[in-house]
């Protein structure tokens, strides 16, 4: 009898950890950063081609916030809103690590040199705290706390991990995970941040633009009476923008900015590539305009409620909305070639990653689909 | 649910007894069924909107005004639900009181719900488009919060049932649906000036009342203003975050909610403090008349050179007419003399003090309204003759208001709702009984009152078009040429048009300010008080001097006050011309027919419940409820399952189960269903023994009310009973046939613990024949009568008398004792074919409100009353035993409005009532006083 509630004990708690170890990876620093994006505007260079069909779904039975996933090699890194963090190996769709927080997890993490930092917003605390994980040895190597929530994504520049909280305060660590310095930014942030050569830009409560240079760890208001409401960038391009107006600023010459019309109801995001630059509001009106004229290229009511950002590609824009879709709209013409359609609410943004597009929905799946002809 | 055991109830737990000899039996008003309603629904793009026929315009533009809300709480929220939301329409609250969406009863101020179990929106229009508007969106909100927020805690894997505090739900619900309105200015006005603001650590002790919607919806305005429009939204997407809302608030706002509070006391004292400046409360410039209750609609009749106010009160939860003396000479309050008394029969069903609903002639004619089973109806009282001389009732009309009667009193004036749902003005000549209606158009008319020229009439409208789209304005009826013309169009509400002696036309406006009176002289309008709080209604006394129905210290009272001499204010009556426009509200566009269907009965699950417990004693049992009901709640299934065996063996013959079906569409609600009831019984015959019994058959039961306050009811049922006493070698089988009728009564008045004013009793009559084996056949006899007679405000002597009879072969025996009944006696001790009981009571307010504060936490008790009382009764079958009985004192404390716990000492009496017992017993229990 006691043999046997021993057995069972052993194979509970052997069934309920899968230590974050990833002995097989093998590491590159420069992979790892082409897979990052500091820009808010989800460009992929890479073209869709012909269309998507479902190969599987991942249960990690928890949901995710909006841009979750970090991927490196053939794994999936995601931490779920109740605090689970996960490796998945993605040949298999196998979870091979998972670690329970108590918290949740609203940004990916970021991997550097065998080690994770893992943002962590914790239960019943009034800050969150920064992980630093070794994935060799499944343990971790320090934890920083951080007042406030980690909402905005965390940054790698340089030797430095760049942690912007909910309270408008910049902690500068560096890679063994060790707190450098605090700043008090000039402003709460409305905007995610972006990170363009040495600076951090970012929009605050009453629509300004700001930056912070990481270098002289120094705050600059950059543009005032504004009134912006989302930021992105391309290359060294940013681009703000509300429901009436947008502009494009040149990094070097941000003063000189030019402000053009735009009418949309509630403006929900914008993505850009060299040539257009698209914008969606929360009822599925998009519009497409050539930046170069700034003219009208095309417009369209795509219909349903969405407040998931728009995901752009060599040849299609991806547009996901509350009734469980994503539309696969021809960038150049508007016109719809083809939708995804799943019966849960999609939480996440599709990110595309190895000829697939991945993307996260209620009850906890990760969807996953490939390209028809990717044989 | 607390004030009355609804019929509803009473018919779901008629379903689990099938015998006459039911034990527990239920007072209670009734809820009734009185229109039988053609119900279809239109399917738009989010909702489905269930309107009966009648309604079908009003409908559409409920439903465009539901989508257009949906558009704007979906960015406010930054979520959609992804199921359709069932929104149900009544045309005026009399249907919307009929609903069988919620079981309770809903009072007049209730504008609409939402509940969760179906996640139904129920919503009555009141006569306005605008206020139809303002409550779509109020219950959307809790729709698109109640989702968003079961979204973020199981997207967390925090327990779902955790929710904001309601003053945050409520306040929420206000704050983004509507905007800031003269009514909302005047109550927080006068609790920050009038001392009774409730501070934010205190909000809990005004749960659910006006103020607390008011003050969450000024505490959310307050932090859109100071920290952020986002931070609402950020507080509920923080809501997984932390146990308590406060940890919440604080985390949110990054600041100490001690001090998030003191900055919004002080925000709203900067800014109502320097009213006082300028204008002045009634209490300071006129003379107070009235001291309890709330008083409402004053009117002057002047009778052998005598003044009297006549008036619609409530000083003791009834609400009735009264009548006032006015005394000059007297600084003292005079006591006013009741006419009428409200709320305790047919007649006078209720009162509709918040609404002007009385006016009175020169010559000594009342005409007022109230509710008298399915529509509101106008009663006419003779003052001189003190006695109601005629009642009219308009079987189109539903809901009526504002009478006025002319100088000659053969016409009334009024504004009334038809099945339509729109408010139009009507006259109804008294001699030759013709009732001729003036407006028929979407527009909100109330308040007509005859003009002093004869031509015609004078009304309030919302018809108001062009720059002040939608405000309520003075308009006139020219009775020459059918002719409806503007007599202000100003940025501002108008109501309770009233002629002086002198023929000035006054009336009571929210131009810049909250409601004052106003003359209109020529061109212009004149500002005649400039009181701090709202007047509602004013009659005059002479040409200078009026008596006000005023709202100050959160009471309404009636004030004696001068008008202005001076021109305190002036401005243009007609500030802009708007040349015969319209306004249309905007109406879904129905694309094909398709989109209109009828409703047909769509059933879901109410509730399952299962349980399976184990028992050292008993071993392991368990069972289960389910219920089943359509979307209207109309029509019922309730299934019942449930296993008593204590041992292996007997769990085949140890099932107990019943099928129900319940009907509750129209006036007379039914149920019937089949059962099979088996398992081990304490015999209530033989002391501490058990018996087997199996008992399957069939019920029916039928009620119908005659009334609010009364109603009869019927059962039937036929059970096959198998039944052995342990031991006994032979079963006794029987096929009982059990007839019953009842009356029963109640207008009773509820205080935090039971009733406290008006009476109610129960009268049954039976018959149960077993007709196949005759091995049973007795009658049955109930009389139960309990009288509540209110001493003061707050205590009251309660009653009770009640007579139980069962004679015949095998009747069932009655039983007593415990904290319900006979007090201090063991349940079950005192049994008996025949029963008797009564009980003398004298209920009383004890503490208030008591707080104990720990270090680390606090626990408040409110309205904990005592009890003074004596029981006596007996029991017997063939002879009589001996009355005992009981004396003692008690408290109860009503906890969370939810359960009443109750405490008593006392000494037993027994022996004839010859001596009491040794010692003193004690006895805590639960449950309302009788």
């Amino acid at each position: 009898m006691k043999k046997n509630i021993l057995f069972l004990l052993i194979v509970l708690f052997a069934g309920c950890t899968k230590p974050l170890i990833l002995k097989r990876i093998s590491f590159d620093e420069t992979l790892a950063e082409k897979n990052r994006n500091y820009s808010n505007n989800y460009y992929i260079n890479y073209a869709l081609g012909d269309s998507f069909i479902y190969k599987n779904e991942i249960s990690i039975k928890g949901n995710l916030d909006i841009s979750p996933f970090f991927f490196f090699d053939s794994y999936l890194f995601v931490g779920d809103l109740a605090g689970k963090f996960y490796i998945i190996e993605l040949e298999e769709n196998k979870i091979i690590g998972e670690n329970k927080f108590n918290g949740s997890i609203n940004v990916p993490p970021i991997l550097s040199n065998y080690r994770l930092f893992i943002p962590l917003n914790n239960y019943d605390e009034n800050y969150a705290t920064l992980y630093f994980y070794d994935i060799l040895n499944n343990k971790v190597l320090s934890q920083t706390n951080i007042d406030g929530k980690i909402d905005y994504k965390i940054i790698k520049y340089k030797e430095n991990i760049i942690v912007i909280n909910n309270r408008g305060e910049l902690y500068k660590l560096n890679l063994a995970g060790t707190l450098e310095s605090k700043h008090k930014l000039l402003s709460e942030l409305k905007s995610e941040p972006i990170l363009i050569n040495e600076k951090i830009y970012y929009i605050g409560n009453k629509g300004e633009l700001f930056s912070f240079s990481l270098l002289e760890n120094k705050a600059k208001i950059e543009l005032e009476n504004m009134n912006m409401d989302k930021l992105l960038s391309y290359n060294e391009e940013i681009v703000v923008s509300n429901n009436n107006s947008y502009s494009i600023i040149k990094e070097e010459d941000i003063s000189h900015s030019k402000l053009s019309n735009i009418s949309l109801s509630k403006m929900q995001s914008g993505v850009t590539d060299s040539n257009d630059l698209f914008f969606i509001d929360y009822d599925g009106n998009v519009i497409c305009i050539n930046k170069n004229n700034r003219n009208l290229k095309w417009e369209s009511n795509l219909g349903g409620f969405t407040n998931i950002p728009l995901v752009l590609t060599k040849d299609y824009l991806l547009v996901t909305n509350s009734i469980g879709e994503i539309i696969f709209v021809n960038k150049d013409s508007g016109q719809v070639y083809s939708r995804i359609k799943v019966e849960e609410r999609i939480k996440t943004m599709p990110q595309i990653y190895e000829n697939r597009i991945y993307f996260g929905v209620a009850k906890g799946l990760i969807k996953v689909y490939e390209k028809a002809n990717n044989k | 649910m607390k004030k009355g055991i609804l019929l509803k109830t009473i018919i779901i737990l008629l379903t689990l007894v099938f015998s006459i000899n039911a034990q527990f039996y239920f007072f209670g008003r009734n809820k009734i069924q009185y229109d039988d309603f053609n119900w279809k629904v239109i399917k738009t793009e989010h909702f489905d909107i269930y309107h009966y026929e009648e309604f079908s315009e009003l409908a559409e533009i409920g439903a465009k005004f539901a989508e257009d809300a949906y558009d704007d709480l979906k960015i406010k929220f930054n979520h959609v639900p992804v199921i359709r939301i069932p929104l149900i329409f009544y045309n005026t609250h009399l249907h919307f009181q009929q609903t069988n969406t919620t079981p309770g009863f809903i009072p007049e101020g209730v504008g609409g719900f939402f509940e969760f179990m179906k996640g139904r929106v129920v919503i009555p229009f009141l006569g306005s488009i605008p206020g139809f508007q303002n409550v779509i969106k109020h219950e959307l909100v809790h729709v698109f919060m109640t989702n968003k927020i079961y979204n973020i805690l199981s997207d967390h894997r925090v327990a779902t049932n955790k929710f904001p505090p309601l003053w945050f739900i409520e306040g929420l619900a206000e704050y983004w649906s509507s905007g800031w309105d003269t009514q909302s200015e005047m109550v927080i006005r006068d609790a920050i000036l009038n001392g009774y603001f409730v501070p934010y650590n205190e909000l809990d002790r005004i749960n659910g009342t006006y103020l607390m919607y008011k003050e969450g919806e000024v505490f959310l305005q307050f932090i859109s203003k100071e920290y952020g429009e986002d931070k609402i939204l950020k507080l509920m997407e923080n809501l997984w975050k932390f146990p308590k809302f406060d940890q919440i608030i604080e985390f949110t706002l990054n600041e100490d909610i001690s001090i998030v509070g003191k900055k919004w006391e002080f925000d709203l004292k900067k800014k109502y403090y320097p009213l006082y400046e300028t204008k002045v409360p009634h209490l300071v410039k006129s003379k107070k008349l009235t001291e309890k209750g709330f008083t409402f609609s004053p009117n002057i009749f002047v009778h052998d050179n005598k003044k009297y106010i006549i008036y619609i009160g409530n000083y003791n939860g009834y609400t009735s007419l009264y009548k006032l003396k006015i005394n000059d000479d007297s600084k003292n309050i005079e006591e006013p003399e009741l006419l009428i008394k409200g709320e305790i029969d047919s007649r006078f069903e209720s009162f509709h003090a918040m609404d002007n609903s009385l006016d009175v002639s020169k010559n000594g004619i009342a005409a007022f309204i109230t509710k008298s089973g399915k529509t509101d109806v106008i009663h006419i009282y003779s003052l001189i003759e003190n006695k109601i001389i005629d009642k009219l009732s308009f079987d189109k009309l539903v809901t009526i208001t504002s009478p006025s009667i002319s100088e000659d009193a053969s016409k009334i004036t009024f504004s009334a709702i038809d099945r339509t749902g729109y408010p139009d003005i009507y006259i109804y000549d008294i001699n030759s009984h013709i009732l001729e209606r003036i407006t028929n158009d979407i527009y909100e008319d109330t308040d007509p009152i005859f003009r002093n020229d004869g031509n015609g009439l004078i009304f309030c409208s919302d018809r108001t078009a062009g720059k002040f789209n939608g405000k309520m304005n003075l308009f006139e009826f020219n009775s020459a040429n059918n002719a409806i013309n503007y007599l202000t169009n100003i940025d501002a509400n108008i109501s309770t048009p009233h002629y002086s002696p002198s023929g000035g036309l006054y009336f009571t406006s929210d131009y810049n300010d909250i409601y004052n009176i106003w003359k209109l002289e020529g061109d212009k309008l004149i500002k005649k008080t400039n009181f701090i709080t709202s007047v509602y209604d004013f009659g005059f006394i002479d040409s200078t001097k009026i008596v006000t129905a005023a709202f100050e210290s959160f009471t309404f009272h009636l004030y004696e006050t001068d008008l202005y001499k001076r021109q305190d204010e002036e401005i243009e009556s007609i500030q802009h011309v708007s040349n015969n426009e319209r306004w249309y509200p905007r109406k879904l566009n129905l694309e094909s027919r398709y989109e209109r269907i009828n409703y047909k009965n769509d059933y879901s699950l109410d509730y399952a419940v299962s349980q399976i417990i184990t028992d050292p004693v008993y071993g392991t049992r368990g069972g289960a409820l389910f219920t089943l009901s359509d979307l209207l709640g109309n029509d019922k299934y309730l299934f019942y399952l449930y296993n008593t065996a204590e041992v292996q063996s007997d769990i085949l013959k140890s099932f107990n189960l019943s099928l129900s079906k319940i009907n509750l569409k129209g006036r007379t609600n039914y149920a019937f269903g089949v059962f099979n009831y088996s398992g081990r019984r304490y015999d209530i015959r033989e002391s501490d023994s058990y018996y087997y019994e199996k008992v399957y058959g069939g019920f029916f039961d039928l009620i119908f009310p005659i009334s609010v306050f009364s109603r009869v009811e019927m059962s039937n049922s036929i059970a096959n009973s198998d039944k052995d006493l342990i031991g006994d070698i032979i079963t006794r089988k029987s096929l009982l046939v059990s007839n019953s009728v009842s009356y029963v009564h109640d207008n009773t008045l509820w205080g935090p613990t039971g009733p406290m004013d008006g009476n109610r009793y129960r009268v049954l009559l039976g018959y149960t024949s077993d007709v196949r084996y005759s091995n049973v056949n007795f009658y049955s006899f109930i009389a139960d009568y309990r009288h509540y007679l209110r001493l003061d405000t707050r205590t009251a002597l309660a009653l009770r008398g009640s007579v139980y009879i069962n004679h015949g072969k095998e009747a069932r025996r009655y039983f007593a004792g415990g904290s319900w009944d006979l007090r201090g006696w063991p349940r079950f001790k005192i049994r008996g074919e025949k029963l008797w009981l009564s009980s003398l009571e004298y209920r009383f307010p004890l503490i208030d409100q008591f707080l104990i504060k720990f270090p680390f936490l606090g626990i408040g008790f409110f309205n904990i009353r005592g009890a003074l009382y004596m029981d006596a009764g007996g029991a017997w079958d063939k002879e009589y035993k001996e009355t005992i009985g009981s004396i003692g004192t008690g408290i109860r404390i009503n906890f969370l409005n939810s359960i009443v716990f109750r405490y008593d000492i006392g000494k037993k009496i027994e022996n004839n009532f010859n001596s009491f017992q040794p010692g003193l017993f004690y006895q805590f229990f639960f449950g309302v006083d009788f």
